[in-house]
């Protein structure tokens, strides 16, 4: 009787001691794991403050306006293009051919003929077809010499037969200018149509603002480190 | 008693009495007693010992959870891992912020060949002078910077080389990625993180206790605009500076605050002193004519003078050695929508003396011009107030000489004249939308009502037509002052301005251009005054930040609009009888949509 008692207690203590090591273990090793983790969220984190500061240093607005000047045919909005609400006509009744609605303004300044050349080159891009967007990429990368977005635009196309591929290709010398040139040539025709103040001024300010600093725009945690390397 | 039992030996007489229970103390009963005793303390001892082990066992396992620090349960998510929060404008794009950068230091005592690391580290670092380098190396102490924040790239080279003795340090570092575009706001921190100018030394302690960004009433859109206009106009008329503010006149925010030449925060040490100085706050000038708008509020809120009231502005004023006279010359009387129409001296300084010296003090101390403004920058100037404040003093006051107050006084100052006569603090900070904004009367109602149609007047028919941006209905006044140089004033150097608000039916917002020493130009027929410089870029900015600040453009010839903002030379609100009928000039705002009633077949 008292051996067994004493057998039944020495177990238990066993018992006890066992879990109590194995937890021990268990929790040293879960403490590790938190350690370890704990470290990885702090390097994320600091990796997430640099990417808001580049991003907040790519989205500096004095750089936007220079690229959107670049590469895109907007201006800044004028108040003659805000109309209010009660003033946009109801949709005509069902008998009357649509294009006999009148225009708001800003629409009938851009006649055909006036708009800008990136966007008629890339809608006839379109009606061509899949094919012809290959072939705009591939050109765009053998011609700059470095690798511009449009030339991710190979995956796209996929289901494309080769056969569609060919002839457009086959095209490509009588094709006008390649992407590069069709966007420094926008700006133009802009300029011609009736130029409002604001409008005129883009010359004035370009001459005087400072150009963007000179490592390419791909390259922005360059720029980035460029600037911190600022200090002495 | 009992009969001592047979066979008790009676010699043992003295035991007669019944014997204890126990047996007889021999020898070795005694050394039993003895051991057994010591055995129970010894047992006691170590039973005290073991309790206490197996208590204290217990406590440390169980119960005692500070007794060693456990690790953190998690680290948190929202926090930043840097020590100084960020800045951020009014829709949150970042304005300063905190990076982890890797800084070199050498243990010379560790360095056996100086030569050979001050010569490998150069390969990596260029920037280092190799002598500067060796002496640092070869010294005796145990700790020499050697580069602090380092880029990636730098740390990996520096990396590479495997130099014993030569170690890396965590350290934080400012980042500005708006750059020159704040750099007088948000200000600069010097290379142990502690802010130096602007809102950094502001704000220094709550940036470093609170974790939480600081949001600031700047909006970074407009802040470029302001800046491109401002520049555009110093290029264009060959000034030394120019400043501008955009103000909410309804909360006293600071929407933006250029001052021009900036400079880039991250490098500001051995600049020019000019690019540092801030001319919107830190710097007080004489404001010229747009003096006039509180001296014209002045006088009609002490309601002894009407808007239709007529001044002498033919008979210049002689005072002491000084004669007032006019920048062009009136043939005949101005009344007040005139004087403040055309910027007449003359009739400005006779409005101010008919209400008397002490008034005007006491309005302009009510105005907030005889004290630093209550911006949060620590570069904000203390006006130039006359003291004494005599009859000359009150009579140059009058149309903006003899008081010098920074442009933010200006701007602060007006916005209470427009938006219904309340004087807010000016901020730089967002308001919470839950607090209410103090402010405090200045005005009446009545009197803001009538300076917003004098507003509009010197607009449409005065000397600021080219601040006209079609649809916002803009307003404002022009002013020009003379810069004294040494005692006199000097002809050619002007601080040329503009006030300007929109939309002037319901303002909203002041936009103020103030430009140092412009030069006139063959375009402007060599003139150089707050009409030619700063009225366009005045009228430039509107039409740019108008879409983004949401005010809607309106026809300004219809009723409402005229009804709110007409006056004429004679000072007559009422606008003439027929208002222009739907036949309106083409280019207005709407006029070329359909009107509503005219639907499309």
């Amino acid at each position: 009787m008292k051996y067994k008692s004493a057998l039944f207690w020495g177990g238990l203590i066993a018992a006890a001691g066992f879990v109590l090591f194995e937890t021990s273990y268990e929790v040293q090793e879960l403490e590790e794991k938190l350690g370890s983790l704990n470290r990885k969220i702090m390097v994320e984190q600091e990796a997430i403050q640099v990417l808001k500061a580049e991003w907040s240093f790519l989205n500096d607005p004095t750089r936007l306006e220079t690229l959107s000047r670049e590469h895109l045919a907007l201006q800044p909005t004028e108040a003659r293009q805000f109309v209010a609400m009660n003033i946009v006509p109801m949709r005509p009744s069902p008998t009357v051919a649509p294009e006999e609605a009148p225009l708001p303004p800003m629409v009938r300044n851009q006649t055909p003929g006036k708009t800008p050349n990136v966007a008629t080159a890339s809608t006839g891009d379109s009606v061509v077809g899949g094919g012809a967007i290959v072939q705009g990429g591939v050109q765009g990368g053998v011609q700059g010499g470095v690798i511009i977005p449009a030339s991710t635009s190979p995956i796209k196309p996929a289901p494309i037969k080769p056969s569609a591929i060919v002839p457009a290709s086959a095209k490509a010398p009588p094709l006008p200018a390649p992407l590069p040139s069709a966007a420094k040539a926008a700006p133009a025709p802009v300029v011609t149509t009736k130029p409002t103040e604001v409008a005129a001024k883009p010359p004035v300010t370009a001459r005087t603002l400072a150009p963007p600093p000179p490592p390419a725009q791909h390259d922005s945690i360059g720029l980035l480190v460029a600037r911190l390397g600022a200090n002495r | 008693m009992s009969v001592p039992p047979p066979g008790v030996d009676p010699a043992h007489g003295a035991y007669s009495v019944p014997p204890p229970a126990s047996k007889p103390r021999t020898s070795l009963s005694v050394a039993l007693e003895q051991s057994r005793n010591r055995l129970m303390v010894t047992a006691a001892m170590v039973a005290v010992v073991f309790t206490a082990i197996g208590v204290k066992l217990v406590d440390a396992t169980l119960f005692n959870h500070a007794a060693e620090p456990r690790p953190r349960m998690a680290a948190e998510v929202d926090a930043p891992p840097v020590n100084r929060a960020d800045i951020v404008d009014r829709n949150g794009n970042l304005l300063a912020t905190s990076l982890a950068t890797q800084s070199l230091y050498a243990d010379p005592k560790l360095i056996s060949r100086p030569d050979e690391v001050a010569r490998k580290l150069t390969t990596a670092l260029p920037e280092l002078d190799y002598k500067d380098l060796l002496t640092k190396l070869s010294g005796d102490k145990r700790f020499v910077w050697i580069k602090r924040n380092l880029t990636p790239k730098q740390q990996a080279a520096v990396f590479r080389l495997g130099l014993p003795g030569v170690y890396f340090e965590r350290e934080e570092r400012r980042f500005y990625p708006a750059s020159n575009l704040t750099s007088h706001l948000v200000g600069f921190t010097g290379v142990d993180n502690n802010g130096l100018a602007g809102l950094e030394q502001q704000f220094n302690k709550r940036l470093t206790t609170d974790p939480k960004p600081l949001q600031l009433s700047i909006d970074l859109r407009l802040q470029h605009i302001l800046k491109k206009e401002l520049q555009t106009t110093i290029d264009e008329f060959s000034a030394i500076g120019a400043t501008g503010i955009i103000y909410d006149v309804r909360n006293g925010e600071v929407m933006s605050m250029v001052s021009l030449p900036d400079f880039d925060p991250h490098n500001p040490t051995g600049l020019d002193p000019d690019t540092l100085f801030n001319r919107a706050t830190l710097g007080v000038y004489e404001m010229g004519s747009t003096f006039k708008i509180f001296n014209t509020a002045m006088s009609l809120d002490s309601g002894k003078i009407r808007v239709s009231d007529t001044f002498d502005t033919i008979n210049n004023i002689q005072v002491g050695r000084f004669t007032i006279r006019e920048y062009h010359p009136f043939r005949h009387n101005l009344t007040v929508a005139e004087v403040f129409q055309e910027s007449s001296n003359l009739g400005s300084v006779r409005m101010a003396m008919s209400l008397g010296v002490q008034h005007q003090k006491s309005f302009m101390t009510k105005l907030g011009m005889t004290r630093p403004t209550s911006l949060e920058l620590p570069e904000n100037g203390w006006p130039l107030v006359p003291n004494p404040w005599r009859e000359v003093n009150a009579m140059t006051i009058s149309f903006g000489h003899g008081i010098s107050v920074s442009p933010m006084h200006t701007v602060n100052a007006a916005a209470s004249i427009i938006n219904g006569g309340v004087l807010h603090p000016p901020t730089l900070l967002k308001r919470d939308p839950a607090v209410e904004i103090p402010g405090e009367q200045v005005i009446s109602p009545k009197t803001s009502a009538m300076m917003r149609r004098l507003f509009r007047f010197v607009v449409t028919d005065g000397t600021a037509k080219s601040a006209n941006a079609k649809g916002y209905v803009v307003g404002g006044k022009t002013g020009t002052a003379e810069k004294q140089k040494g005692r006199s004033y000097a002809r050619n150097s002007r601080m040329s301005s503009f006030l300007g608000a929109f939309p002037m039916h319901d303002p909203r917002y002041i936009v103020y251009v103030l430009v140092d020493e412009p030069k006139g130009t063959k375009k402007t027929y060599g003139f150089a005054t707050g009409g030619w410089v700063a009225a366009p870029a005045v009228g430039r900015i509107v039409k740019q930040i108008g879409p983004l600040l949401g005010v809607q453009p309106v026809d300004e010839a219809s009723p409402d609009v005229v009804n709110a903002t007409y006056i004429n030379t004679a000072g007559q609100t009422a606008p003439p009888a027929p208002p222009p009928p739907p036949a309106q000039p083409k280019g207005s705002t709407v006029a070329s949509v359909p009107p509503a009633g005219n639907k499309p077949r």
